[in-house]
């Protein structure tokens, strides 16, 4: 028995690609595309697309033979290796998301760092990037804030590279599916909403606020389990298509549906990660009042099923039948990938911490009005 | 007019003080260090002593070859000298192989024959491998002989996925892809590669198909050959006489 070739460091890779994906397309239905209902989650959404972006390689380099080498992946760029697109297309996009949160944030990082002492002021100058301005805060460029969120956006669409770096593969059949691209495109941006949603929920739940009206909207949004439910189709259609693949596919499928994979793909992955979710979610919507547990549930199933799903693929996909008498690797994390993920998770846990604990990610409130001149007692 | 919840508010709304952030970071750093400090182990493994495990060749080739092997399994023993051979040849380590033979028993009890089918590098004129590296690392020479750059290749192991045939794996001592180079250094000394010269059969015979006398060629010409998975669409350079369809299917990682 020897380790998969690619496990789960590789997961992890494309799980974190998604959610950056995804954290960046729900903050840009509402600072592209104005959808109220991702208003409340946006500022939340930046961040999340943010630390994600900057946590994708990460894993990586615990995957590679030869990480001091990742260079070569920026230097010999070509076509034909949708791996070699990764390189410039992970950079420009975690540049483009953090000069797009340059403009999106300005005027909460200016109010903040006028607040600011210590370290927290330090960054909060360094995100600022020009000179903060002195009085009134200036209004950041619109324009700028636009191209770089049109920007940013088509980029996440560039992260569909990833299920084609296993959909070229034909000798892999249960890999070789034209719409992989568009699969691992929509579970990425199903897990980033997910996250986002989760995350907003657990630091409302904190505080003990009650939802404010405009963000009742986004307990209520279908788009989620919309998109959950896109999912299942395509699903539904990746595998018709299976059947007529080569024969060799069939091992790989039958270890998703009945076999060693099955209780991790089909019923945590497809069932609890993505019928469940999308059934709670639409029924949160119809609720009188939506719940939050509900949607956090949700959310947190939707995160599960999403590292279900791409784990079981993976392996299934490096599957093959041997003949008696060999042996195929273990379709498990070693203790070593396991160690490698918690530590990756640690720094992720770390990164959001200081995220939020540097940015002002927390909504403007209101000026309290002036307190009332107290009235004189009648002696 | 608004402004921003004060900063010791903003600490107080997401329950997180200084003292916290730097408990909490501490935590997730010995974390991350002890990460860093794996991957470090990887990494030195190889950029130390065994950086130069493998020399590296020539990416054009100054011979005019086109190099080709037939494997004849009416004469495969199934002495695995080959493997022996290569592994001796190459300095291949433990637990991988460049050259491996497969074994089955067709038939029924007691009426059982065995069947070996010797597994190399194919060598392919339409390689998988090559466009598929990230890095451009693994190339094919003008002689045919698909090779790998040991200084650039990023053991990303996007190759060894790609493979049909299961002829690649990641060196566990330089942790790059590593595979069958058809012993490219005895050949550019004129030499035949090491599986050939000890194959006691004499199933295995290399030679020019640019050459119509070479053995190959009058091999070729004489006997009806098979490739493996010839529905992958590599055109391997490695012909074998005695191939049925299920063994040709049969090979895999």
């Amino acid at each position: 028995m020897t380790s998969m070739e690619w496990g789960l460091p590789v997961v992890a890779k494309y799980l974190f690609g998604g959610l950056s994906a995804g954290a960046f397309v729900t903050y840009y239905l509402w600072q592209g595309l104005g959808l109220k209902a991702f208003r409340s989650l946006s500022k939340l959404a930046w961040i999340s697309a943010a630390v994600w972006g900057l946590m994708i390689p990460i894993p990586i380099f615990g995957h590679l033979g030869q990480p001091g080498r990742f260079v070569n992946l920026l230097t010999d760029f070509h076509w034909t290796s949708p791996m070699s697109w990764a390189g410039p297309i992970l950079l420009a996009y975690v540049v483009v998301v953090l000069i797009n949160g340059r403009f999106f944030y300005y005027a909460d990082v200016v109010l903040a760092y006028r607040e600011a002492r210590g370290i927290r002021r330090k960054a909060l100058r360094v995100l600022l990037i020009t000179k903060p301005p002195v009085g009134a805060v200036p209004e950041a460029s619109r324009f700028w804030l636009k191209v770089t969120g049109a920007l940013g956006f088509v980029l996440v669409l560039f992260f569909g590279y990833s299920g084609l770096e296993l959909g070229i593969i034909p000798s892999k059949p249960l890999w070789a599916n034209p719409i992989n691209p568009l699969m691992f495109l929509l579970t990425g941006i199903i897990s980033g909403m997910a996250f986002v949603l989760v995350l907003w929920i657990a630091l409302e739940r904190r505080e003990k606020v009650a939802p404010a009206p405009g963000e009742e909207a986004t307990l209520r949004t279908l788009i989620l389990p919309a998109l959950l439910a896109l999912f299942l189709a395509l699903n539904a259609i990746s595998y018709v298509s299976l059947s007529y693949s080569p024969p060799s596919v069939r091992p790989a499928v039958q270890l998703l549906a009945t076999g060693e994979l099955a209780p991790l793909f089909l019923w945590i992955g497809l069932g609890l990660g993505t019928v469940v979710p999308m059934v709670l979610l639409a029924g949160n919507a119809i609720l009188k009042v939506p719940r939050r547990w509900l949607a956090g549930l949700s959310g947190i199933l939707a995160l599960v099923g999403a590292f279900a799903q791409k784990y079981g693929f993976l392996a299934a996909g490096q599957f093959y039948d041997a003949p008696a008498g060999e042996t195929y690797a273990s379709l498990w994390p070693t203790i070593e990938e396991v160690l490698q993920f918690l530590a990756v998770l640690a720094l992720a846990y770390f990164l959001f911490v200081a995220a939020l604990w540097i940015s002002p990610w927390r909504r403007v409130v209101p000026e309290p009005l002036p307190a009332a001149p107290a009235k004189e007692v009648a002696a | 007019m608004f402004r921003i919840r004060k900063t010791a508010r903003t600490e107080q709304a997401i329950g997180l003080t200084r003292r916290e952030l730097l408990t909490k970071g501490t935590v997730a750093g010995i974390a991350a260090a002890g990460a860093s400090l794996l991957l470090t182990d990887r990494a030195s493994a190889h950029d130390g002593a065994h950086a130069k495990y493998y020399d590296n060749f020539p990416r054009r080739s100054e011979m005019e070859h086109r190099w080709a092997m037939v494997v004849d399994l009416r004469r495969c023993v199934g002495c695995r000298a080959c493997t022996v051979a290569c592994k001796s040849e190459n300095n291949v380590p433990d637990g991988v192989f460049r050259t491996w033979l497969r074994f089955e028993e067709v038939g029924e009890y007691p009426n059982t024959r065995p069947r070996y089918l010797p597994v190399f590098c194919n060598h392919c004129d339409n390689p998988p491998c090559v466009p598929v590296c990230p890095v451009l690392a693994t190339y094919k020479r003008d002689d045919g002989l698909v090779l790998i750059d040991y200084d650039k290749c990023i053991g990303c192991g996007y190759c060894i996925q790609a493979c049909p045939y299961g002829a690649r794996h990641l060196n566990p001592v330089q942790k790059t892809a590593d595979k069958c180079t058809l012993c490219v250094h005895r050949l550019e000394a004129g030499q035949k590669p090491a599986c050939v010269t000890t194959c006691i059969g004499g199933a295995l015979t290399i030679g020019d198909l640019n050459d119509p006398t070479s053995d190959v060629s009058r091999l070729l010409a004489k006997h009806p050959v098979q490739t493996l998975k010839p529905e992958q669409g590599t055109d391997p350079m490695f012909f074998y006489i005695g191939l049925d369809d299920r063994l040709s299917q049969e090979v895999g990682p």
